[in-house]
């Protein structure tokens, strides 16, 4: 199938835009999750009608069609799992237009998150979607995984800022999905179902995504605390204050010890790590941002609520060299527990905030119980924790040991009220658990607008469904 | 060391996030998975565990590399790149029995002082004769068949450092000696750097000894697989170095300096460690010894010159340095220094690169001309010869007047009369 179809997509599209030769399989097989597929084909279409072209021979020839931006997924959403043609964006790169009258950005599903972050901050402008990859990952990846990041607590998701989506659907033929207007209510909203669709249902080619002014002025803070407890208890005291921090972050020991002995001297704390007494010690690192007036207004709510939450110290950034530092760390989080072991498994299992001390809690014990060394940390004022495992997977007994340990975090996450993924998506790794979170009429639900949109089921087969 | 096999632990330490596609500069040109240190890590593991052969296509994604190690400097699991790459190269030279001009070249030259010495007085000749040649019918002959022969090549003076320099040159009451490390590029065809740095150093209160017997580090000999000839000339290098009574060994061309302190040490592990070690203890980057180990910045007048920084790969991402010429330029020059964007971004040379893809290495060039052009400033200063010279090339073909200069050129100008 390999050759011909290879042979079948060149005469279709114009020959740059395959990948031949038997190292395509290799590099596009693949992403972040390290479990791997092999397509049968690879396509970098230059336009969005090579896109359309590649469905319709699809839908044709009955072949699965996986798309694919930056291949920096967390949940094997990019992974070719039943062969086919993988369809990498990364020439779909053109930012189209940002129109600062209906304030809106018009993106090619390849273009660089940060580039759009630059692009519109250049003109006053802010898109703030911002997952940790944003450095690398593409719009369209995020949009079609409904990414989140550090912003999501005051600024949403990516599905808020979806205004607009060029769909070609599994049988080639293509609509535009909602509009560049904010008021909508012809039909079904189907620029939210095709958000966070994990590519299942039909491939975005073309987002148009709405920006809002930029903050005029921000301000850094980072408390330490005792505990995990103390410092899952001061986010509630925060929020309760009511302010809206736009970012509100969480560290624990681990993490912290691993931060603090990879940035060396360029950490902004040192030693807290240990926290005494053999309780662990855990940072919160929080920003606000608004107008001049505002920063100073949220800015004392939340001393004040830190201090009376128990914070043990208190640490305002004196100006943006300060504020970066702070950001540094927890961007050296991922970085510094990677070093450790040669395996990360970074989850994102998500509960309602006010059970964030219970999830500590469980991620706690499921560490204790299968001897496994995780590092947490992530998005506590939005309820979304990343329990990190360093390990090395290359050891068959810790395989599943982090299976049975993963299984364990969902089945908390879902007791506490809350979710299987906050930001990564279902694709390969959570599959299996669907039917917990949803129960078999949630599934059966979703397959059916599944089943509907994609009868022939070529649209990125295997992921989010079991088997 | 050459097998690659020995490097499964590092591969494996890839976890495939593709922070590298952000910073890696092949990549940034060619928007494809074959070009990006992720696809290159998965396609040697894919090599190592027997799924693919030692492929054409394996060979051109191995060796498109520029070999800058932004991916490694970024890599959330700290993977050593450059090292993978380097082992790759090893293999295909040894398996697959890759052969071309450039390593030809490379392999005959490079192996000791005399050949190289021949080698450049033959390339003073084919530099002179290049030009005229090439606007004949003789041209489809020359090696180089550049597009329009439009790569400038700076003239290759007659007369080398090592002719230009005594082998000491003292000061009074010196705080101690230094050895320059001078490097081929600047024995050769900048000799007025190494001029420049026995000046600059001198005038920080330090006797320079110079090595006249100096051969290359081996830096391009590694880059391109041929470990064999690297290591024998390593091992000369090591032997001339620690037969030299000095405090520090100071070069001002960041690739010798990182060869010198990361690479002797790692690949000498048999026959010279503890010498190697000790060499690799005292090697500094100029720029780093003269902020750190010098008050030299307090003898500084300014320039009247208004600047922008280039980072050399293997100073930035290599040897962690970027304050410290900053620091010092900003005190040399009246203007100061103006950031460009994308300042720790390579140039495109990456040496023997530079010669195996010129094509590539020219896009990659040309988007540091264009953040070179966009300060606005005329004078974008590095402190690596090699990115002087390439980004010299880049800017006359882009038709700008912007000059490139070598921080110690610089720091010439600036020294206090």
């Amino acid at each position: 199938m390999g050759p011909d179809l290879e042979e079948k997509l060149t005469s279709l599209l114009s020959p740059e835009e395959v990948v031949t030769g038997p190292e395509a399989a290799v590099l596009y097989g693949g992403d972040s999750t390290r479990v791997s597929g092999r397509p049968d084909a690879v396509v970098r279409p230059a336009s969005a009608e090579s896109i359309r072209l590649v469905m319709e021979y699809a839908a044709r020839e009955r072949v699965p069609v996986t798309p694919r931006g930056a291949g920096s997924g967390l949940s094997g959403g990019c992974v070719p799992a039943k062969g086919g043609v993988v369809v990498s964006t990364e020439r779909l790169n053109r930012i189209i237009d940002i129109d600062t009258a209906d304030l809106i950005a018009v993106v090619e599903p390849g273009v660089i998150t940060a580039s759009l972050h630059s692009a519109s901050e250049a003109l006053g402008f802010f898109y703030p979607p911002d997952p940790g990859s944003s450095a690398f990952c593409t719009l369209g990846g995020n949009v079609a995984e409904n990414a989140g990041g550090l912003r999501g607590l005051k600024y949403g998701v990516t599905r808020d800022y979806v205004m607009a989506l060029d769909i070609a659907l599994p049988d080639g033929r293509t609509f535009t999905a909602g509009s560049r207007t904010r008021k909508n209510v012809t039909g079904y909203d189907m620029a939210r179902l095709f958000t966070g669709s994990e590519g299942t249902l039909g491939f975005i080619t073309k987002a148009a995504l709405r920006l809002i002014p930029l903050p005029e002025a921000r301000a850094g803070f980072l408390a330490a605390f005792d505990t995990l407890e103390a410092a899952s208890g001061a986010v509630l005291m925060i929020i309760k204050s009511g302010i809206t921090p736009s970012t509100l972050e969480i560290m624990d020991a681990v993490t912290l010890k691993a931060v603090a002995s990879y940035l060396r001297a360029n950490s902004p704390f040192d030693g807290r790590g240990d926290g005494g007494n053999g309780a662990p010690g855990a940072l919160l690192l929080i920003e606000v941002d608004g107008s001049e007036a505002d920063v100073v207004r949220q800015s004392g709510r939340l001393l004040d609520a830190l201090k009376d939450s128990g914070a043990k110290e208190l640490r305002q950034a004196k100006d943006t060299a300060e504020q970066e530092e702070i950001w540094a760390a927890r961007r050296a989080a991922l970085t510094a527990l990677a070093r450790i072991s040669p395996s990360v498994i970074l989850e994102d299992a998500t509960v309602p905030r006010k059970e964030i001390p219970a999830m500590v809690r469980a991620i706690r014990n499921v560490a204790e119980k299968y001897c496994l060394l995780i590092g947490t940390f992530g998005h506590a004022g939005d309820g979304n924790l990343h329990p990190t495992i360093v390990t090395d997977l290359r050891v068959e007994e810790n395989k599943n040991k982090v299976k049975a340990a993963v299984g364990e975090i969902f089945d908390a996450a879902l007791s506490l009220g809350g979710t299987l993924s906050g930001e990564h998506g279902i694709g390969i790794m959570k599959s299996d658990y669907m039917e917990r979170e949803l129960g078999e009429a949630g599934v059966s639900a979703m397959r059916k607008v599944k089943d509907a949109l994609d009868p022939q089921g070529i649209m990125n087969p295997g992921k989010i469904f079991k088997g | 060391m050459s097998n690659l096999t020995n490097y499964s632990d590092e591969i494996f330490k890839c976890i495939r996030c593709g922070a590298c596609r952000a910073v890696c500069p092949t990549f940034g040109e060619e928007l494809d998975e074959i070009a990006v240190a992720r696809g290159r890590m998965a396609l040697i593991e894919a090599v190592t565990g027997g799924e693919l052969a030692l492929t054409d296509a394996f060979e051109k994604a191995v060796f498109d590399c520029a070999m800058c190690g932004a991916c490694k400097a970024g890599c959330p699991s700290g993977v050593d790149v450059p090292a993978v790459i380097e082992a790759a190269r090893a293999e295909l030279v040894e398996k697959k029995r890759s052969e071309g001009l450039i390593r030809f070249l490379a392999r005959k030259s490079l192996r000791d002082k005399k050949s190289l010495d021949r080698a450049f007085s033959l390339m003073a000749l084919g530099r002179a004769a290049y030009g005229p040649l090439a606007a004949t019918p003789l041209a489809k002959y020359l090696p180089y068949q550049y597009e329009d022969f439009k790569r400038n090549f700076p003239k290759i003076p007659r007369k080398p450092l090592s002719k230009r320099i005594p082998p000491v040159s003292r000061v009074r009451n010196a705080k101690g000696t230094v050895l320059f490390y001078a490097g081929c590029v600047i024995n050769y065809v900048y000799p007025e750097i190494g001029v420049a740095a026995v000046k600059v150093l001198n005038h920080a209160g330090y006797d320079v000894v110079f090595a006249k017997e100096e051969p290359c580090c081996g830096k391009p000999l590694l880059s391109l697989g041929e470990t064999g000839v690297f290591r024998s000339v390593a091992e000369k290098n090591v032997s001339l170095l620690s037969g030299v009574e000095a405090d520090f060994i100071v070069s001002a061309c960041p690739t010798c300096s990182l060869t010198l302190r990361d690479d002797y040490p790692t690949i000498l592990t048999e026959t010279a460690s503890d010498k190697a070690a000790a060499i690799s203890a005292k090697v500094r980057d100029i720029n780093e010894f003269l902020l750190h180990e010098t008050d030299f910045i307090a003898r500084l007048d300014a320039a009247e010159m208004i600047i922008t920084y280039h980072d050399p790969c293997h100073l930035a991402h290599g040897m962690g340095v970027k304050k410290e010429p900053r620091e010092l330029l900003d005190a040399a020059t009246l203007g100061g220094l103006v950031e460009m964007r994308e300042a720790s971004r390579c140039c495109g040379f990456g040496g023997s690169f530079s010669f195996l893809n010129y094509e590539l290495s020219g896009r990659i060039a040309n988007r540091k001309v264009r953040n070179i052009i966009n300060t606005g400033v005329p004078a974008v200063v590095t402190a690596c010869p090699g990115c002087m010279m390439h980004i010299g090339d880049a800017l006359r073909q882009s038709g700008s007047d912007a000059v490139a200069f070598h921080t110690l050129q610089i720091f010439e100008k600036a020294i206090k009369r």
